[in-house]
């Protein structure tokens, strides 16, 4: 027991169905950055972060047994859970659209020490990415990804067709694509 | 299905960024159920934003950990009690050769039960005892908080008095006013006085200490005739200004009486103390 210091996804999913919780430590400690990371982007304050995030493990702990492999990875699955959930809390927070942009604007946690005190953060390239995404291009994806916001909401936004949306959705990815494979 | 126009439609980037709608979803995975290059497409779109938001990932605080497992752990016993105590009454008959081990077994158990309960029961006492200490010391540093802003409100409205009397003293005229009779020598005290805005204020180098049933009162001198200008109190205009009555513009002189507390509708000539003539 414990000697194992990596587990391959079918053996966390395994170990979460079998209630291990040493396997939910493991899993705690490598993806809650990640999802805290989400929650944080999503609500853009902290402590409510840590509540949700609270309840974002609780909800994996508590429904491991939907989780079904054949519909896709469980890094996916964890993911929409934290940000549904971070959303759903936005949401009865009442948030307004221009709110959501502002907070996207000045998002303190990432600009400040956050991410100095944390250089391995910055090992994953996200500086680089950040420099070669245009303004319109991260704005489309964050307040779709952070922020819930609906395509008319993003149309409004950019100042774009209602229609066009999607294709700038797709580009941006494209450009983003792009940037990752040169990391 | 034209796969490729399908694919670049954008509708596989907005699935992945949480940016279509439920109808876009549902085509979408029937797409996916349909073509495997559409399923290709969208785990690819997929990887490139989970890889973004990964990036952005940020330590959360270190006591959270803890916390989630001290609940799933509550969770755990609340769930294990009734299938814990079941499977263990099962298996008592299946060890009949030890019936004694098992009521040793049980002691420990009933023991350890009591002896968690008493503690369970001591710790309560010693939360409640703690949070009531902490809601007192909530409530004084409330109560601290209150009286502060109060004394900050006090503390506001002097200093904008004092701001405002600063800047009306550029407007102000000096008067002067000295002892009257010989038989009180020495004394003075100054009116300053903003014509326009008719503000008077006072103060007091030299008068003696009125009578506890007396107090001095400010006249102006208006066509020769006395206007009441107030009572004021000797230890503010002693120390520094008195806000007085306002005064008409043409008021020539000032002067001070002594009278009975509370001031009187006309002067006591007899007790005028000093008086002094507005200059120009």
């Amino acid at each position: 027991m414990g000697t194992a210091n990596t587990y391959t996804e079918l053996e966390l999913v395994q170990g979460l169905k079998a209630r291990d919780q040493q396997i939910f430590g493991y899993l705690y400690d490598h993806y809650s950055p990640a999802l805290y990371g989400v929650v944080l982007k999503v609500l853009n304050d902290e402590n409510t972060a840590s509540d949700v995030l609270q309840e974002v493990f609780l909800k994996i702990w508590r429904s491991i047994d939907k989780y079904d492999t054949e519909k896709g990875r469980l890094f996916t699955w964890m993911l929409n859970i934290a940000r549904n959930t971070a959303i759903d809390s936005l949401r009865s927070k009442g948030h307004k659209l221009d709110q959501k942009i502002q907070e996207l604007s000045n998002d303190v946690y990432l600009q400040t020490s956050q991410l100095t005190v944390q250089p391995a953060v910055d090992h994953l390239g996200l500086s680089k990415v950040l420099e070669k995404l245009n303004k319109e291009q991260r704005t489309i994806i964050d307040l779709a990804y952070y922020k819930g916001c609906t395509q008319e909401e993003i149309a409004r936004v950019l100042d774009i067709p209602l229609g066009t949306v999607k294709t700038r959705m797709r580009n941006a990815i494209i450009q983003l694509r792009n940037i990752l494979k040169q990391l | 299905m034209d796969v490729q126009r399908y694919i670049s439609s954008g509708i596989i980037e907005s699935y992945v960024a949480g940016l279509a709608t439920d109808q876009e979803v549902r085509d979408l995975q029937a797409a996916m159920a349909q073509s495997p290059e559409v399923r290709a497409a969208v785990d690819a779109a997929q990887l490139d934003m989970e890889r973004y938001v990964d990036m952005q990932q940020i330590a959360p605080p270190p006591a959270l950990k803890d916390r989630i497992f001290q609940l799933i752990n509550n969770e755990g016993v609340e769930t294990a009690v009734p299938v814990g105590s079941a499977s263990f009454e099962e298996e008592i008959p299946e060890e009949p050769k030890e019936p004694k081990r098992v009521s040793v077994v049980w002691a420990y158990v009933a023991a350890a039960a009591l002896i968690g309960l008493a503690a369970s029961a001591w710790m309560n006492m010693q939360y409640s005892n703690s949070s009531k200490e902490w809601q007192d010391k909530y409530q004084a540093l409330l109560t601290e908080k209150d009286k502060m802003i109060a004394d900050n409100t006090v503390m506001q409205t002097r200093m904008e008095e004092s701001q405002k009397m600063l800047q009306s003293l550029r407007y102000m005229k000096l008067v002067h006013m000295y002892t009257v009779t010989a038989a009180r020598p020495g004394l003075l005290a100054t009116v300053y006085w903003n014509p326009k805005s008719e503000e008077v204020f006072l103060t007091v180098t030299n008068l003696p200490a009125p009578a506890a049933d007396q107090q001095y009162q400010l006249w102006g001198i208006v066509n020769g005739k006395p206007v009441d200008a107030g009572v004021f109190d000797m230890e503010q205009a002693a120390k520094g200004f008195a806000k007085m009555k306002t005064m008409v513009a043409n008021a020539q002189m000032f002067a001070i009486t002594l009278e009975k507390k509370g001031g009187s509708p006309t002067p006591t000539l007899t007790a005028m103390y000093v008086a002094g003539k507005v200059s120009g």
